[in-house]
């Protein structure tokens, strides 16, 4: 009975997590991109070595004028990603927003 | 000495990182006499329609932002007599491509020790033997990674390549290439352009 109400539990937790990238992809599409910034950072937990979600993280900051911390999520695209043109993607964004008026 | 060493490595490192993307200049050319900056038509990205005319208005709205007097396709960077061209030309000019973010769940394991604890009686004394019996189950869980549903979103990507010539001898002075990505198209050129316009505006300065 323990493990039905854990497994329960797990999956109700997990579907929720999933749920916010979902709903913050649907904010991105309306442009309502302060809507989805609440939704990635509900996110977050889960995805804290994933470059994909900071690279998304960092182009919401970016939209929204943020570049300080759109900087920061870029630098943990970096970190995370193994992939070289995301990496160079990452790189030049890290450039471009350290050279801003 | 191994600071020394690792200082002067992220130095290199950090030099290599800076110059990168930076443009080809004809060093003998003295931009301090440029008056005028003529921009070129800018014709539209294959299949893309009318993106000429957006990258162009964001070029002479960026000189704008830095302070140059803009007159249609002209730029007054001073009051010398010497004329450059501005050509660009657009790379890249992708709209709503999609990327797929993998979901990931992080299962980072267990490991439970259940530890027993037994005494015997003592049956004539009526007292508890000091010599306990211990057993401790050890179970461990690896974890694992689940991959849930993917998710998707649209980028955009502009890429420009820009080229100054002397009007008088024809003769290039300038040239850089750039890219940027963005979730939309309009702050994405506005940004591709607003770099290579703090470009133009450190040689002219």
């Amino acid at each position: 009975m323990k493990k039905i109400i854990i497994t329960l539990l797990v999956s109700f937790l997990f579907g929720i997590n999933n749920d916010w990238l979902t709903k913050a992809t649907d904010a991105i599409k309306i442009e309502k991109y302060k809507e989805a910034l609440i939704y990635i950072k509900k996110a977050q937990n889960n995805n804290q070595k994933n470059p994909d979600f900071f690279r998304l993280k960092a182009l919401i900051y970016e939209m929204l004028d943020e570049p300080n911390q759109a900087k920061r999520a870029w630098k943990k695209c970096f970190k995370y990603s193994k992939d070289k043109n995301m990496k160079r993607e990452a790189k030049i964004h890290i450039q471009n927003l350290s050279k801003r008026k | 000495m191994r600071t020394k060493l690792l200082f002067f490595y992220s130095l290199i490192l950090t030099s290599c990182w800076v110059t990168s993307n930076s443009p080809a200049i004809n060093i003998n050319y003295n931009f301090k006499n440029v008056g005028k900056l003529i921009i070129d038509e800018i014709e539209d990205f294959s299949k893309s329609p009318r993106s000429g005319e957006m990258v162009f208005a964001n070029l002479t709205h960026n000189f704008l932002k830095f302070g140059y007097d803009v007159n249609k396709s002209i730029v007054f960077i001073g009051k010398k007599k010497d004329e450059l061209k501005l050509s660009c030309v657009i790379t890249e000019f992708t709209d709503s491509k999609m990327v797929i973010i993998p979901y990931r769940h992080e299962d980072r394991g267990y490991t439970k020790t259940i530890v027993k604890h037994s005494s015997i009686k003592d049956d004539e004394s009526g007292k508890f033997e000091q010599n306990q019996s211990q057993t401790s189950t050890v179970t461990t869980h690896s974890g694992g990674i689940k991959e849930g549903n993917k998710v998707e979103y649209s980028q955009c990507r502009v890429g420009v390549l820009l080229k100054l010539t002397d009007v008088n001898t024809g003769s290039l002075v300038w040239s850089n290439s750039y890219w940027y990505s963005g979730l939309e198209m309009q702050k994405t050129i506005e940004f591709c352009l607003k770099n290579l316009v703090y470009q133009l505006d450190r040689i002219f300065k």
